[in-house]
């Protein structure tokens, strides 16, 4: 019986196997093209620094002489300020430029990967580099 | 009813390794025959932190602990046919746009195993007779019996997202015995394979030095898994203290009944 059972299973190579529960966010990256890197050069409105995520709300001058308001995603304000982060590391009326994997679909939104402040200095959100450890 | 412990620590755990001798148990283990599999073959040894002064005697795992992932230790798992043909559902069903959330995304826990993987830190908490692991994800806590207290009897154990955990101490290590964890309860064994009622969990954890601690997982559910599946998870010791996490103070994501996602871009 198990002989029957072990000829008809499939054994999972340990690397296709990631633990159960995103190592992201509460939530899976399904929404956004994790492929694509955007940059976007614009103006901080507001950094919500609440759970489960920090939020941006970000103006990017558009090509009618107006603004594009997004909404952008960063990890958890719990995994930010043990990575050098605080609540004012973005404040309203900061020029930078937001690194982002956007949404598929298309609205204005996506996930910051990272955040290039005008003295050149960056500072990553999401977990970067081969060994992207939280 | 649950079945107390009598006589000496030891008499009680071997009573209540359930119906057949510890050394049958033993060997269904090692078979990974099902999940009568009783972690109460190998005797405890050591101090059981009963009372404080035995509690003094224990390892220290003071700190706050971080999982780290990368490459998994041990083999992957190995798919019942049934479990195979769920996994492959679940992926056809993602390119039509369905089951790419789950449901924490709105807020619920992952429960076992998955809440033990997340990526905060956890913290251990010791009392007499249980040790208390708080989870920062989610605000999460598991509580580990070492009372010497057997699980409740199947017809009053209520399923729940940590199911119902027993321990003792071999020594340095801690061997937790989870079963009761409610079949609808976050990503299952793996994302997309569903665990089964009667999944059953056995972890040891000990610290493998000043700053390491190593918990190394099996998971028996004979319905999706020919045989237990282990795997070994470092945790890093990091500064600091477990921070609070209210899911819900700014949620903007959401998942449907079908896993669907969506995020609310606009508005506070």
């Amino acid at each position: 019986m198990i002989k029957l059972l072990r000829a008809a299973a499939i054994g999972l190579a340990a690397a296709a196997v990631l633990p159960a529960g995103s190592a992201f966010a509460h939530h899976s990256t399904a929404m956004f093209r994790m492929d694509v890197n955007t940059v976007l050069k614009g103006t901080i409105q507001r950094f919500d620094w609440q759970n489960p995520h920090t939020w941006i709300v970000f103006d990017v001058p558009n090509a009618k002489g107006g603004y594009d308001r997004y909404g952008i995603e960063g990890m958890s304000p719990n995994y930010l300020v043990r990575h050098g982060w605080t609540r004012d590391t973005l404040r309203p009326g900061d020029n930078v430029e937001l690194t982002i994997h956007p949404l598929k679909n298309g609205m204005m939104g996506g996930f910051d990967v990272s955040v290039k402040f005008s003295d050149g200095k960056v500072m990553y959100n999401l977990p970067h580099g081969p060994k992207a450890l939280p | 009813m649950l079945l107390k412990a009598s006589g000496s620590p030891a008499q009680g755990w071997m009573k209540m390794s359930g119906r057949r001798a510890p050394w049958l148990a033993w060997v269904a283990a090692a078979l990974g025959l099902g999940a009568q599999t009783s972690v109460w073959a190998a005797q405890p040894s050591g101090p059981q932190g009963l009372t404080w002064a035995s509690i003094a005697k224990l390892p220290d795992w003071q700190g706050i602990w971080q999982a780290h992932f990368g490459r998994p230790s041990g083999a992957g798992p190995m798919l019942t046919p049934r479990a195979q043909a769920n996994l492959a559902a679940y992926r056809a069903k993602q390119k039509f746009g369905e089951d790419l959330q789950g449901q924490t995304a709105n807020c619920l826990p992952p429960g076992m195993p998955s809440i033990m993987t997340q990526p905060y830190p956890i913290e251990f908490l010791f009392n007499p007779g249980k040790v208390v692991i708080l989870i920062e994800a989610y605000e999460q806590e598991r509580t580990i019996y070492t009372d010497g207290r057997a699980h409740p009897a199947a017809d009053i154990l209520t399923p729940t997202f940590q199911g119902d955990s027993i321990g003792h101490w071999e020594g340095d290590t801690l061997v937790v015995d989870t079963v009761g964890v409610a079949p609808d309860t976050g990503a299952g064994i793996m994302e997309g394979v569903p665990h089964d009622a009667d999944m059953h969990i056995i972890e040891r954890i000990r610290k493998a030095d000043r700053d390491h601690l190593l918990i190394t997982r099996t998971i028996i559910d004979p319905e999706e898994l020919v045989k237990p599946w282990t795997t070994t998870l470092t945790y890093t010791r990091v500064p600091g203290d477990l921070l609070e996490y209210i899911c819900e103070q700014g949620n903007r994501d959401s998942a449907d009944a079908e896993g669907r996602p969506a995020e609310r871009i606009k508005g506070p």
